[in-house]
């Protein structure tokens, strides 16, 4: 009886609520449902056995073996009809379990308590420490923006865009590659320009202007001089950042910034300022493409590990 | 349950409309019409919420604004905190997030307000000098109510309360535009970035900003649990620090 008992709860707490009784499904009640089952078969395989006993003794000659035998033939047809029931309670457990797993799945979610967003969210949170507080903002950040779809590139259509690209940089006049090639300042020698790029080869895309140049300036071949070409790349980090100031002789900075960092690169600025003895301004960052901008955030050199400081 | 082909197309339609939360069933009849079917035919909607669920998303609300989804942090659906626009500092992204959850707490003061379907109005300088007022509070002060300075403590508000309000660049392309060192900036930022997703709207008159139902569908959703139950964690210590992992290169990802 205790078996049939437990049985109802758990199939009674299952059909309520699926999670409460999870953990009793996913460990023990396998192993319950078999004893269960193996109880079960044995004990009907007895009533069976006896049953057929006991008919034999109904044919007796004897009033009262018949009437005794008829009594215990009843009791045991009884229990023989609640072992099959408890038996096929036993056999649909399982498929209990998954219909309601399936039905439960899709209910809307119970509704939690509703906090106090400024007492109990806010406040709590302006009193955590950075680290703590940017891990319960990332998470608000993330969660209360609905989906965002992942773009899937289509390889046929990314040659055509490619494509389109050209063609809306072509028209752009005074561009042209060839001529500025020739308008080259003599003032910055070509193994300079040549070293730079080798830096920036070095460093990668996208990189903070600081490791930019400390790789410059800590370069160990000697046929630039370091400091030139560090100078180099911070004016070319320069004109990407700020192209709209270009004026009549200023297409040979961007020739220099197309050679440098490549022809759709982009800087910008986060605050970080630029840590490094003898060099002033906003430590840029510098990237291939100007889409790259929103993701990228490339640790500065300058920072050794402690959190990031914009004010001086 | 028999769905035909059609009732798939209208299923997938149903779901390309909820993934673009600017889409609105009052501009669109094929989106009224395929909300209509997934709030009044049980099949359809169980087929719906289904593939949504092999999507790890699911649907928050189907009221008259669309179909609100929730993402889970698995779903190829879900933001990532780099998807934000300007974010790419550390102290950037606290200030959006810390903003995030000002906006939430400014424009809905109680639980109840929660429950509300209202618009909800947020000006951008009164926001800022109230979330800064909260900031303000949390200053240690002596007898005599004078904020007593403390260097070297590093709590969130700080990263808040010590930036000015407005400042504007002075060079390069930031020239003559709000600088990402002063708070309205984030402010404008988060709320801009709001509107993207369709939660927030920018009123005609400039400088004020409307939230819509759908922003207070995603922060009922978040303030119910995981906002409460990570803070209540921490509030408890049970909560331990997100251990840095370090990126692995890929060449030595595919040798293990």
């Amino acid at each position: 009886m205790s078996l049939a008992e437990d049985l109802a709860r758990l199939l009674k707490d299952t059909r309520r609520d699926l999670r409460a009784v999870l953990d009793e499904w996913a460990e023990q009640v396998p192993e319950r449902l078999d004893l269960a089952r193996q109880h079960i078969a044995g004990r009907l395989e007895s009533e069976h056995r006896l049953l057929a006993k006991v008919r034999e003794s109904l044919e007796a000659e004897d009033q009262q073996v018949t009437a005794a035998a008829a009594r215990i033939a009843g009791l045991l047809t009884e229990c023989a009809r609640r072992h099959e029931s408890l038996h096929a309670q036993v056999i649909t457990a399982r498929s209990v379990f998954l219909d309601e797993q399936d039905r439960q799945a899709f209910r809307p979610p119970a509704l939690g308590y509703l906090p106090d967003l400024n007492g109990e969210v806010l406040v709590a949170l302006l009193r955590l420490r950075a680290t703590m507080a940017l891990e319960v903002t990332d998470r608000w950040l993330s969660d209360v923006t609905g989906p965002r779809p992942p773009k899937l590139p289509r390889l046929y259509r990314l040659v055509d865009d490619l494509w389109s690209v050209r063609e809306q940089a072509a028209p752009d006049p005074g561009t042209d590659l060839d001529e500025l090639g020739d308008a080259d300042p003599p003032t910055i020698a070509p193994e300079v320009v040549a070293a730079a790029t080798d830096v920036v080869e070095r460093t990668g895309l996208p990189a903070r202007l600081s490791a930019l140049l400390a790789e410059a300036l800590t370069s160990p071949d000697g046929t630039a001089d370091q400091q030139a070409t560090a100078e180099i790349l911070a004016l070319a980090a320069l004109w990407c950042f700020a192209p709209e100031q270009s004026d009549s002789e200023e297409p040979a900075s961007a020739d220099l910034a197309t050679r440098i960092f490549g022809p759709r690169a982009v800087a910008d600025t986060d605050g970080v300022r630029l840590d490094l003895p003898g060099w002033d301004g906003d430590d840029l960052v510098v990237v291939e493409h100007p889409d790259a901008l929103q993701t990228v955030d490339p640790v500065p050199v300058t920072n050794h590990g402690g959190p990031v400081r914009t004010t001086r | 349950m028999t769905l035909t082909q059609a009732d798939h197309t209208d299923l997938g339609l149903l779901l390309a409309f909820a993934l673009q939360p600017n889409q609105r069933p009052g501009r669109s009849p094929e989106y009224r019409r395929v909300l209509g079917r997934y709030r009044t035919e049980p099949d359809f909607r169980l087929a719906t919420d289904a593939v949504l669920h092999g999507l790890d998303t699911r649907v928050l609300s189907d009221g008259d604004f669309g179909l609100v989804l929730g993402v889970n942090p698995e779903s190829p659906f879900a933001f990532r905190v780099a998807d934000l626009p300007n974010a790419t500092t550390r102290d950037g992204r606290l200030l959006a997030g810390l903003v995030l959850v000002g906006i939430a707490a400014y424009a809905y003061p109680s639980p109840a307000d929660l429950d509300e379907e209202r618009v909800r109005r947020v000006p951008e300088t009164d926001f800022e000098q109230w979330l800064r007022a909260a900031c303000d509070r949390l200053r240690v002060r002596d007898a005599a109510g004078e904020p007593i300075p403390e260097e070297g403590l590093d709590e969130a508000w700080r990263a808040y309360h010590e930036k000015p309000a407005t400042r504007v660049g002075d060079r390069g392309r930031g020239a003559g535009r709000l600088s990402p060192k002063c708070t309205l900036y984030w402010v404008r930022n988060t709320l801009a970035w709001l509107a993207e997703q369709g939660m927030a709207r920018p009123e005609s008159s400039g400088g004020t900003w409307l939230l819509t139902e759908r922003f207070r569908i995603q922060v009922k959703d978040m303030a119910s649990e995981p906002a409460y139950t990570v803070l209540a964690a921490i509030g408890r210590g049970e909560h331990r620090e997100r251990t840095n992992v370090t990126p692995v290169p890929l060449d030595e990802e595919a040798g293990a």
